[in-house]
């Protein structure tokens, strides 16, 4: 039955709030996998923000931007979840399972695990707010609603994201807002 | 504004509107969004309705 997720004929609220919840599923995944890095804390991640909109499901507003209200939902478990634990995550000692594709930007002289190495190394809400904007391709609007802060700090924080992210790849040198973007 | 202008504007814009980086992460994005949903989440949606009809009828 794996990726056989069945829609609801219904036409009433609460089938089309499961029918959104359906659709948004793979997206849901790929963004906890982004914040985790790990496949399976990411598909856990996932369902306890499921279980968690399903329980808030009379505080969504049909049609408001269901996305992003899903996103905020599993932004607030992953940080409420590393608050509870403290605990770091551990990436997969093997990389075979992990989201790389090999061909990618190749022509660029950019490799799509280069990328995903590097993502791990910037600071947590840089890498975020790239994930959200680049890689979801939210609006920086949307990517502020989920991150809680103003468009203006989330084009800041993909800024410094991109040229982190060239400076680690070697493409660019290391500027002093790189540096202090890196500091402790 | 002159069509050379307007071309290279363009030209410009399209220069820097491609961000390999960001190309690599959509790329790696869509590719999760690509994989088979394990059944586990199948199991949550089913619960889901399951809870919702026993609401109703209780």
């Amino acid at each position: 039955m794996a990726g056989t997720l069945e829609r609801s004929s219904r036409p009433d609220g609460f089938s089309q709030f499961q029918e959104d919840m359906v659709a948004l599923v793979p997206s849901l995944r790929a963004f906890a996998r982004g914040l985790c890095r790990n496949r399976d804390l990411a598909d856990d991640l996932a369902q306890e923000a499921m279980a968690r909109a399903w329980s808030a499901r009379e505080t969504y507003i049909p049609g408001s931007n269901f996305r992003a209200w899903m996103f905020t939902i599993l932004r607030n478990e992953f940080y409420n979840s590393l608050r509870k634990t403290k605990r770091e995550i551990d990436l997969e000692p093997e990389q075979a399972e992990r989201l790389l594709i090999q061909q990618a930007t190749q022509e660029n002289g950019i490799h799509v695990d280069d990328v995903e190495r590097t993502m791990a190394r910037l600071p947590a809400h840089q890498a975020e707010a790239l994930w959200l904007v680049a890689g979801a391709g939210m609006s920086y609007d949307e990517a502020a609603s989920i991150m809680d802060t103003n468009v203006g700090t989330v084009k800041s924080r993909v800024s410094r994201a991109r040229e982190t992210m060239r400076v680690f790849m070697g493409d660019v040198e290391m500027t002093s807002a790189t540096q202090k973007a890196l500091a402790p | 504004m002159s069509y050379a202008s307007t071309m290279t504007n363009e030209r410009k814009q399209r220069s820097t509107s491609f961000d390999p980086i960001d190309a690599a992460l959509r790329q790696m994005f869509n590719e999760v969004e690509k994989e088979e949903v394990p059944d586990e989440f199948c199991d949550l949606i089913a619960e889901f309705a399951s809870k919702q009809t026993r609401s109703r009828e209780s």
